[in-house]
């Protein structure tokens, strides 16, 4: 409410732009995002220890006088839960002074440069949490509100490939409901990036009821709080059959999973504190009477290295089916 | 009702169908648009829409194939369009990623096989990790029709892009024909578990109309091994080696009936002549393994088929086959399967067999020997199982056409050879057996075969024995009309028994005769005139030899007499018995010239005459027969001639009616009379020459006496001159009048005026006197044929006479004979114009 | 025009085992008027057959037929002729043309068809005619040594009979003919 009415009051006043710009002098990269309207945003896109550099343009209205405290730019990182909307608690926080206390009279520009940041979370918009990165530059008054304008940015983080396990073990359990059903399934490894294909085998050792089919669920679950106050949202990101009809023992199902698809985060594990968003592969089988048995194991996502370059634009979705 | 519901069925199929159908063709449609924009990701979408339609679970196959061929179709667009998209700048490797995004495993594995099929045929990927790889993921699908149609779709697309020997695709990377075969026999295997699993999907009830379904999907999984059998690269090693053990293994793991019958025929069917034969030992090891319900017989009689046509096309074949011991292994097979499928039916083990004993008379015409042992086995095993089951064998039908194979193939009396075979045709119910022994006479009459030695016709009887004698445990078979045509059937082929020589002929008569006369009455009646007949020809044989004398013909004879004998006694065949001693008389007279012998055989015939002749029409036929024979006998002394002169003209005047007896005396006339031609064949073997003319013996009371030749040793008589007894020739014509006369009297007597007959007999009795007159008989002068003539003239005169037009036109027809004998000239001529022939 | 068949003494079971296949093949059903037969079926298969090659069928008992089954003697009317029908074993001597034309007058038949020798033979007696169409099997006879198949085919035309003559030699097939006008 409040930014909102500093920037009806600011709009008579004066006007803020910012000019992001990497500090490699490299071309400035973007990731593009879903919005729930549906139209994708566009950010600018950084990795922690990169330096950002912005250039801000500050401009009077014509023919009017601002008069000011100071003029900074600050670079913050905030975690604002569903619950205590309007409250983001910044976890980053750094600033730079464009200008101190004076009066603006005409178009002013501003580099700043934020060397080196280290933003180690990467930006998260989840069900009940999200994690942002934003320079907000202020134009600090003293008889009427600030003027304040935020310029979002987004965050990825990328993992060099682990190196390889020669002998890692796959994930690999058995499950199942006594004289029932018994079942073996294996992915071949519980660390995936993001464009990764998971690649496993559902093995039936008992089967004696009918099943219709199977499928496998990419769940996002995103937690916020901890102990008794621990909060879970899932949300179901894929729905993958694997198979049609009805296996008898001793078959073997092949799985073969493409990430790349859909819309993935790395693994989040306690992100300051506050949240978390973890990744499970649910092996879902449907028998004949529309009964569902699953299983879900945890996998670990993480953003590729290599994938950067590639990074520029959003992975491509092709949803082929719905 | 069941119909009711059929259709009730079919119209929901049919709705069902149409339904999908259109889906398929919309998005097809919007499919083929996206394509012309270029869309690509748009047009999988609707291709893996219209391909969704293919997860239906409604349709029973028929109709499944039908949607299939819908989609199949409309993917040779996409296809198209995929060839092309490369050079986009596209790479099959991402395309092949791409399709597998599709969130639905069936229309992703379709997307995927025609990709994978594209990324081969462009050169661009390795064909043995595509294949593997496809083969593999298309166990997503265990839908068992479902599966079965994508894997026929796997199979169909990768058609030529396997890495076969010499194929393009064949390369380091690409992999070589083992690839090839790996990627064909998985996908069998994976099928024919599919296909298996649906016999045990679904209700109970429904199990027949799911076997027919899946008799349709049969072809499905069978193409798998049709492109083995079609791989340039499948060399023997490779099948003995790989292909063969795989495919048995799942063939006879699998356990299912329906599959192991279609299969084990589809093996036998699509490998080429010589892999079967390289792995008979193998292929034939599994049959007893298959599931009780399979039909092995069927299975084996394909393959034998085949290994039959294989030895028909090339010589050297059947030496490969000696080598291999393919008869040995055959028959060993057969008998383990029948050791091992204890359940299984009589009828199948019979066919099983059927099929090797034509495997083996089509390959080995020569061996007898392997029918044998083929016909061995198949006894073993049907007495076993009737043992075991305490009932008959039951595949009576199956057992015939087994029995019939060798007398197709072979000669008769090469199969008479098959000692088994009476023990075979044991097993048969007895009416089965009988016509089985009918079958085989008429075998022998239709093709004409000879059974030509004691030992040949003791196996034949044994063959046919049901026809020769009465079947244990059976009634005696009554004397209808179908016992009589068996009968007759015997009888006729009584003569195909023929040995080369006479001597030897006799022989297998005699050992006929044997056998039999062991089938009681009812059959000799049929079948001894025919042993008679041929026994007689023998006799002949021996005088057209120069034999005529004792030691050949008269045991034949005797073995006739015997004969007839039999049948005398046996009863119902009196006038047969009869009419077999005057051929048999004739035979001894013309043939061997044994005069005691001829007579012997006279003296039955009268026996049977005053004994057993039934009636007098029979009578009639029976007396004329003896005239007619004795008329003919030349080896008579005059004394022997004279008793059997006395005693047919004796029953002739015993005869029932006077105009019988009228007629039957005149006939005896010519008894007495001989003509020199009458003797149609003089036998000259022994250079008879003409005796000169007896002395007339024969009177009306000579006697049967001393004169009786019985006593004598018959050695072979020169015949004698014909007889030309005049005087007694004129007692029997006046003897004949005194009949006539006597009927007339009867008639008078009796007032039947109009009754024409002794007329009639007057008439004839005038033509006989012309017939003599016209012989040159020395008592008939012009003077006694005149009176007779005035006598018949005299009685024709009457009113009932002339009104009977067949009498009138008779005696018309006499004088008729007189007037053109007289105008023909020469001596008779000259005679005859001293005659007066009334107008 | 009329076919008339002549054929007898066939024997079958007894002396042979079947009618010669030559035999059979000519002998088609559907072109046969009538069927003469000189006996000796001696079983009703023969009978049978015969009926099935012609179902206008006459037959004269043979020596070796069953009592009472056939007449003796039989007369029919073809075309301008009266044909009369015996076997033949009744009159002696068997065979001799005077005893045979002696029938014939008492039949009062332009052809008297006889058989029982088992040897073909036709001859012009008086105006009449007599034929013997001699043994269909061949059959063994005590008349005739080497009997061979034989049989006779009859065309009347009007008053013009044509006597063909079929005999088999082994397999050659041998085909005689003669003609019988019947005189005014």
């Amino acid at each position: 409410m409040k930014n909102i009415l500093g920037n009806l009051g600011l709009a008579t006043t004066a006007s803020v732009q910012l000019t992001f710009k990497r500090g490699d002098g490299q071309p400035l990269k973007t990731a593009t995002l879903k919005t729930k309207g549906g139209e994708p945003e566009q950010l600018p896109l950084f990795s922690s220890k990169e330096t950002i550099c912005a250039e801000v343009k500050v401009a009077n209205s014509p023919g009017k006088k601002v008069d000011h405290y100071g003029i900074k730019v600050q670079l913050l990182g905030q975690i604002e839960l569903a619950s205590e909307r309007g409250h983001p608690q910044d976890f980053l926080s750094l600033v730079r002074d464009l200008a101190p206390q004076g009066d603006l009279v005409k178009q002013e520009t501003y580099p700043a440069e934020f060397a080196n940041v280290e933003m180690q979370y990467d930006s998260h918009r989840g069900i009940q949490v999200r994690l942002r990165y934003l320079l907000r530059v202020t134009i600090s008054r003293s008889y009427a509100n600030s003027v304040v304008k935020d310029f979002p940015f987004w965050v990825r983080n990328y993992e060099a490939a682990p190196a390889p396990v020669p002998n890692a073990a796959p994930i690999k359990m058995e499950v199942g409901i006594e004289d029932c059903l018994h079942i073996e399934f294996e992915y071949d490894k519980a660390k995936y990036h993001l464009k990764d294909t998971v690649v496993g085998k559902i093995y039936f050792l008992l089967v004696r009821i009918k099943l219709k089919h199977m499928e496998v669920e990419i769940r996002r679950r995103e937690t916020t709080g901890a102990g008794t106050h621990a909060r879970n949202e899932t949300e179901t990101l894929a729905k993958y059959e694997i198979m049609d009809g009805a296996p008898v023992r001793g078959e073997s199902i092949p799985i073969r999973l493409f990430l790349s698809p859909y819309d993935l985060t790395p693994t989040f594990s306690n992100v300051h504190n506050r949240f978390s968003v973890k990744y499970y592969l649910n092996l879902v089988l449907v028998d004949e009477e529309d009964r569902r048995y699953f299983k879900q194991q945890e996998i670990q996502l993480f953003r590729l290295l290599d994938d950067k370059a590639a990074a520029n634009g959003t992975a491509e979705a092709a949803h082929i089916s719905s | 009702m069941v119909a009711q519901q059929e259709t009730v069925l079919s119209d929901e199929q049919a709705k069902w169908l149409q339904e999908a159908g259109t889906s398929v063709k919309r998005n097809a449609f919007y499919m083929k648009r996206a394509l012309d924009d270029d869309n690509l990701r748009e047009a999988l979408r609707y291709s893996a829409a219209m391909l969704g339609e293919l997860r239906t679970s409604l349709l029973t196959p028929q109709r499944y194939f039908e949607l299939y061929m819908q989609a199949f179709n409309e993917l040779q667009h996409l296809e198209g369009f995929f060839r092309d998209e490369t050079k986009k700048g596209r790479s099959y490797a991402d395309l092949y990623e791409l399709v597998q995004h599709a969130g639905n495993v069936l229309p992703r594995l379709y997307l995927l096989c025609m990709v994978g099929a594209c990324f081969i045929r462009g050169g661009e990927g390795a064909a043995r990790d595509i294949l593997k790889d496809l083969v593999e993921m298309c166990k997503g699908v265990q839908h068992p029709t479902r599966g079965l149609f994508l894997r026929s779709y796997l199979c169909q697309v990768s058609k030529g892009l396997l890495p076969d020997t010499g194929s393009e695709f064949e390369s380091e990377e690409g992999g070589r024909i083992q690839d090839a075969v790996d990627f064909l026999l998985l996908n069998f295997t994976e099928m024919n578990k599919l296909w298996v699993r649906m016999q045990h999907q679904g209700a109970q009830r429904d199990r027949d109309r799911r076997e027919k379904e899946r008799q349709q999907l049969a072809d499905l999984v069978g193409k798998n091994l049709t492109y083995l059998s079609q791989l340039e690269g499948l060399n023997f090693e490779l099948y003995q080696g790989q292909v063969h053990p795989r495919v048995l293994e799942q063939v006879v793991g699998c356990r299912d009936d329906l599959a192991q019958q279609y299969l084990m025929q589809c093996v036998v069917q699509v490998f080429p002549d010589d892999f079967h034969l390289g792995t008979l030992s193998p292929l034939l090891a599994a049959l007893p393994q298959l599931q009780p319900g399979v039909k092995i017989h069927v299975i084996l009689s394909s393959l034998l088929d085949r290994l039959a046509r294989y030895a028909s096309v090339q010589s050297t074949v059947v030496e490969a086959f000696d080598e291999a011991g393919v008869f040995q292994k055959l028959l060993e097979a057969a008998k383990s399967v029948v050791t091992q499928q204890s359940g299984m039916q009589s009828a199948d083990v019979t066919a099983m067999y059927i099929a090797l004993v034509q495997f083996t008379s089509a390959v080995y015409p020569d061996r007898l020997d392997y029918i044998n042992q083929a016909l061995t086995a198949c006894h073993t095993a049907l007495a076993e199982r009737s043992a075991q089951e305490g009932e008959g064998v039951g595949a009576e039908k199956q057992l015939v056409q087994l029995l019939s194979i060798p007398l197709d193939s072979y000669d008769v009396v090469t199969v008479l050879a098959l000692d088994k075979y009476p023990s075979v045709m044991a097993l048969l119910s007895p009416p089965t057996r009988k016509e089985m022994a009918v079958k085989i006479v008429d075998a022998i009459l239709k093709t004409g075969t000879l059974v030509d030695t004691v030992q040949r016709v003791g196996m034949l009887f044994d063959f046919i024995a049901p026809l020769a004698t009465d079947v244990e445990g059976v009634e005696a078979p009554e004397d209808d009309e179908d016992f009589e045509e068996e009968q007759n059937l015997m009888a006729r082929l009584m003569h195909q028994l023929k040995a080369p020589t006479l001597d030897g002929q006799f022989e297998v008569l005699k050992a006929a005769r044997d056998r039999i006369t062991q089938g009681g009455p009812n059959r000799l009646k049929h079948t001894i005139p025919a042993i008679a007949f041929a026994a007689l020809a023998v006799v002949r044989g021996l005088s057209a030899e120069g034999q005529q004398g004792q030691s050949k013909t008269e045991p034949v004879l005797q073995f006739i007499h015997s004969l007839t004998a039999q049948l005398a006694e046996a009863g119902g065949a009196a006038e047969m018995a009869l009419q077999l001693f005057l051929a048999a008389a004739q035979a001894a007279s013309d043939e061997a010239h044994l005069d005691v012998i001829a007579y012997e055989f006279f003296e039955q015939a009268f026996i049977i005459y005053e004994e057993a002749i039934p009636d007098s029409s029979s009578e009639r036929t029976a007396l004329a027969s003896i005239v007619g024979a004795l008329q003919r006998i030349r080896v008579f002394s005059p004394d022997s001639r004279a008793s059997l002169v006395h005693k047919a003209t004796g029953y002739s005047a015993k005869l029932l009616r006077k105009a019988d007896q009228c007629r039957a005396v005149l006939a005896c006339s010519h008894l007495l009379w001989q003509e020199e031609e009458a003797q149609a064949d003089p036998p000259s073997a022994n250079g008879d020459t003409p005796a000169p003319a007896p002395e007339p013996s024969a009177t009306d009371d000579a006697s049967p006496d001393d004169s009786s030749p019985a006593g004598r040793t018959s050695e072979a008589v020169q015949l004698q001159a014909p007889v030309r007894d005049a005087e007694g020739v004129m007692s029997c014509l006046k003897r004949a009048l005194k009949i006539a006369h006597a009927a007339q009297q009867q008639t008078a007597v009796a007032r039947r005026a109009n009754d024409t007959e002794p007329v009639s007999l007057f008439v004839e009795i005038l033509n006989h006197y012309i017939f003599y007159f016209e012989a040159g008989l020395p008592t008939i002068t012009a003077s006694v044929l005149q009176n007779l003539l005035d006598l018949v003239q005299n009685d024709m005169a009457g009113d009932s006479c002339q009104k009977d037009s067949a009498l009138v036109a008779f005696y018309k027809n006499t004088l008729g004979h007189i007037e053109l004998q007289r105008a023909r000239g020469g001596p008779a001529a000259e005679r005859y114009k001293q005659i007066k022939v009334p107008a | 025009m009329v076919l008339v068949l002549c054929i007898g003494d066939l024997h079958i079971p007894h002396r042979q085992t079947d009618l010669p296949s030559k035999f059979k093949s000519l002998l088609v059903p559907g072109k046969i008027h009538h069927i003469l037969s000189t006996g000796n079926l001696c079983t009703s298969e023969v009978y049978d057959y015969l009926k099935t090659v012609c179902s206008d069928l006459h037959v004269a008992r043979g020596d070796f037929d069953e009592p009472n089954k056939y007449p003796d003697e039989e007369v029919l009317q073809v075309g301008a002729f009266r044909i009369g029908l015996c076997h033949g074993h009744q009159v002696v001597p068997w065979g001799n043309t005077s005893a045979l034309a002696l029938l014939q007058r008492r039949l009062n038949v332009d052809i008297l068809v006889t058989g029982h020798t088992h040897q073909y033979w036709a001859e012009k007696f008086e105006n009449r005619f007599i034929i013997n169409p001699g043994s269909a099997t061949g059959a063994y006879s005590t008349m005739t040594t080497k009997p061979v198949p034989s049989f006779v085919l009859m065309d009347v035309d009007g008053d013009k009979a044509t006597v063909y003559y079929y005999e088999l030699h082994g397999e050659e097939l041998k085909v005689d003919k003669s003609e019988f006008s019947k005189s005014a």
